[in-house]
């Protein structure tokens, strides 16, 4: 099937799988998105650690993906070990949020850049705990315990 | 296909502290909050209270360093660029409360925008906020640098290089964490996640007021199309 208005590129590297995508994840590019990731897969002698989901040039997202998003999002996480989405439309980052969520797979992460992207696929905790511990860090950092704000004393 | 995990699906002793937390967060808000049962998914008793007492400590320190406006609002944007759509409504909407109790003026940023802001490109979204801020009031210049700063952080840049950098880091792990919680709301987030949202006059005033406002821009656009 050619869709002229999707584009898929697929990079294997020595462990990281990136594909990207562009286009709109509506039924159709999202079924294209997953159909190419499992062909990938499959053709793969060996499973790659981590795949990256580069969403940078898609325009949007429509409700109508979100079951081959899913469908796509248990392949990936049956087959490494940490995946990553990177997104420039908050939209798309909360739609790839509410997959992983809903598979409940803390080994993935949406992320604003590729940089935080490739950082969090060479990490070793879950999302979770990676996410409280970066809170918890910050709250030992913290200069001073701060008194109330001067505006909210009134 | 797997299904989501309920609240029916938590043991008994979870959801009858689920119970314990709508009503003292309806105490404390107005209303319960929708998202508090959903950390009972991921951790034991024990550690969801833990994780709750250190949510609390680190926001009030969140408050007390920005201010209960802009401590909503910073939080808010934060939920917005995660794609939340229940976080950035209802802190947007306390911070919007706050500047409208203590000014009589509606604030720059309405959260009835949030899903259109969300399909903006991130450049595009810091755009409209920098200009929304600064046509409304030169005094949101600071505001519009800590958004500035707030981004930047989110996008990786290195920490240290601003004063407000520790809270804002604070405040971005925060809601990065408690993500996993409220991603899965789908109710209509109207009421601020906020004890101002007890006060019923000065709620049932503002969405007065706002209305307003919406009416007229709608026929405002209605008339230039």
């Amino acid at each position: 099937m050619f869709d002229s208005d999707l584009s898929i590129g697929i990079h294997r590297g020595p462990d990281t799988l990136t594909v990207s995508f562009g286009g709109l994840l509506d039924a159709r590019g999202s079924e294209h998105l997953r159909s190419t990731i499992e062909q990938t897969l499959n053709v793969s002698r060996t499973a790659p650690s981590h795949v990256l989901i580069d969403l940078r040039g898609c325009r949007g997202f429509e409700l109508s993906g979100r079951g081959s998003l899913m469908e796509m999002h248990r392949l990936i996480s049956s087959s490494c070990q940490r995946s990553a989405y990177v997104a420039e439309r908050a939209h798309l980052r909360g739609c790839m949020q509410w997959v992983v969520h809903s598979l409940d797979d803390r080994w993935s992460r949406i992320c604003m850049t590729v940089e935080l992207a490739e950082q969090w696929l060479t990490g070793h905790k879950d999302r979770l705990t990676d996410n409280h511990d970066q809170a918890a860090v910050a709250f030992r950092s913290l200069p001073h315990r701060t008194p109330a704000h001067p505006a909210d004393k009134r | 296909m797997t299904r989501p995990l309920l609240r029916q699906d938590l043991p008994l002793h979870k959801r009858l502290l689920a119970w314990f937390f709508d009503v003292g967060s309806a105490h404390t808000f107005g209303r319960s909050v929708p998202w508090i049962w959903q950390i009972l998914r991921y951790y034991t008793v024990r550690d969801a209270l833990q994780k709750l007492a250190f949510m609390q400590r680190s926001y009030a320190q969140l408050l007390a360093f920005f201010g209960q406006r802009d401590a909503n609002i910073l939080v808010g944007i934060g939920a917005t660029l995660n794609g939340c759509r229940y976080c950035s409504a209802v802190h947007l909407l306390a911070g919007s409360l706050y500047h409208f109790r203590d000014t009589g003026q509606l604030f720059a940023l309405d959260e009835a925008h949030v899903p259109s802001w969300q399909r903006l490109s991130d450049d595009e979204f810091l755009r409209e906020l920098e200009q929304r801020l600064l046509s409304a009031s030169p005094q949101e210049a600071k505001l519009a640098d800590l958004i500035r700063r707030q981004f930047a952080l989110k996008r990786g840049a290195p920490v240290g290089a601003h004063p407000d950098d520790p809270y804002l880091v604070l405040s971005n792990a925060l809601w990065n964490w408690l993500l996993d919680c409220t991603i899965s709301i789908e109710e209509y987030a109207d009421h601020p996640a906020d004890p101002i949202g007890k006060d019923r006059a000065l709620l049932a005033a503002y969405r007065r007021a706002r209305a307003q406002v919406r009416v007229s821009s709608d026929a405002s656009k209605a008339l230039s199309s």
